[in-house]
């Protein structure tokens, strides 16, 4: 038990740091086209274990957005998705829940085939990307920029976080 | 009772965290960001401004004794200066006078926030209204009729950057046109006045009754400030609104007889 809050609390801090120091300072526009953000950090609240409590996922993610908005100089977006990411993170686990239930604690490639966990990243990020977009633009005007930033920026943060994955196999 | 409270906030607790955590994200987008925040307050403004609409139709049918009190007394006035007529000479003035005749309407909708601002009255073609004529209150120009339905009609307000008004100032006749820049609902905007021509601060401006839309004499508003334009030779004027468009209900739209045979005249005059 103790080596999953110690290596959930590793995985906190470095895809943090990598999010807010590196990620965030690396340019992807292309010319005019700047609809590509990598936006890893929600893997944090991804892979937390089946059983935290959600009341703490929820405070989790609201400190956590917090903490990425002051670096991103946009308090309360960041959080904002992070909470709705947090709110139906259980509701997305019970819609793709194998047969059997979960007999693992923490969802990782270790634990589970790549298929499961390829759908569970792409819905969650999914639901993250558009929230976020959507907070950021702040009115229904920008259809076509919200939809054209969640495609773009769901394609390269998906491949990052699956490359993380296979590289950073969990097998608790 | 308080076992019931508890349980539901057990049940739904998390919800609760996350809409109260939900809203203090809202508090720092809109007070932190700018663009968000511009966008959260002028969309607040705009609704806002809806319920305020409507409120205003609420009142309006609370001050209808009020208003019936004001139209039974302006009875009266017109009654009054109906005798004094008979008694006067007809005239040149009382057959100009008979050219017109005014159907009264009631105002159903009413803007005056916007650029194009406009007015649907109750009176349609079945009350033989067309497109293009007058609407007058008891204190001015109100607008021009710009589309009629069978029942009821739509009006080109005065304060619509589209609306023009051949207008004259009454001491010295001088000619010019009344044209709204859409800035503020209480100020109307004048051109086309020559700068040899002396008006000053406070003169009147009527109606010119030059067109076939309104007739003559009608109070559009007092000169508030003018000014020369060098570039085009003629006054800036700015005029204050005899007119109080927010504050409007009934309304007389002008309905010119001869319409026609000025139409049809002016028309063979172009084509010749």
């Amino acid at each position: 038990m103790n080596s999953v809050i110690r290596n959930n609390i590793i995985r906190i801090l470095v895809l943090f740091f990598l999010q807010v120091l590196v990620l965030k300072g690396i340019d992807l526009s292309i010319g005019t086209f700047q609809y590509f953000h990598l936006l890893v950090y929600p893997m944090i609240i991804m892979l937390l274990p089946f059983s935290m409590p959600k009341t703490y996922i929820l405070l989790l993610a609201f400190v956590l957005g917090i903490c990425v908005d002051v670096f991103y100089d946009s308090l309360g977006i960041h959080a904002s998705s992070c909470l709705i990411l947090a709110y139906v993170r259980p509701l997305i686990l019970g819609l793709i829940e194998p047969r059997g239930g979960y007999t693992y604690d923490v969802p990782g490639l270790g634990n589970t085939e790549i298929t499961w966990i390829a759908t569970y990243v792409a819905l969650m990020l999914f639901v993250f990307l558009i929230s976020y977009f959507s907070i950021e633009a702040f009115s229904y005007v920008y259809f076509v920029r919200i939809i054209l930033s969640t495609i773009c920026s769901f394609i390269i943060s998906f491949l990052f976080i699956l490359v993380y994955q296979i590289i950073f196999r969990t097998t608790e | 009772m308080i076992q019931n409270i508890l349980a539901i906030f057990l049940k739904f607790g998390n919800t609760f965290l996350f809409v109260f955590l939900q809203l203090i994200c809202l508090y720092c987008i809109v007070n932190h960001n700018e663009t968000q925040s511009a966008i959260w307050f002028n969309s607040s403004s705009l609704f806002v401004g809806k319920l305020y609409e409507k409120y205003d139709n609420f009142i309006g049918f609370v001050d209808l004794r009020k208003e019936n009190e004001r139209l039974a007394n302006e009875n009266a006035e017109l009654r009054e200066s109906l005798l004094k007529r008979n008694y006067s000479v007809l005239g040149i003035d009382s057959l100009l006078a008979y050219e017109y005749e005014f159907i009264p309407a009631i105002i159903v909708n009413n803007s005056i926030n916007k650029i194009n601002n406009r007015l649907t009255l109750n009176r349609g073609s079945s009350s033989g209204i067309i497109k293009g004529m007058g609407v007058l209150s008891n204190d001015g120009v109100v607008g021009v009729v710009s589309s009629v339905g069978k029942h009821y009609c739509t009006v080109n307000s005065i304060l619509s950057i589209s609306t023009n008004v051949s207008a004259v100032e009454k001491r010295t006749n001088s000619l010019g046109v009344v044209n709204w820049d859409g800035s503020s609902p209480n100020k109307i905007q004048m051109n086309s006045v020559p700068q040899y021509i002396p008006i000053n601060i406070g003169d009147t401006i009527i109606t010119s009754g030059f067109s076939t839309v309104f007739p003559r004499g009608h109070i559009i508003g007092m000169i508030e400030e003018m000014e020369k334009n060098v570039r085009t030779g003629y006054y800036d004027i700015e005029l204050k609104l005899n007119n109080n468009l927010s504050q409007l209900q009934y309304v007389n739209i002008v309905r010119n007889k001869v319409f026609k045979e000025i139409q049809e005249l002016q028309k063979k005059a172009e084509s010749e």
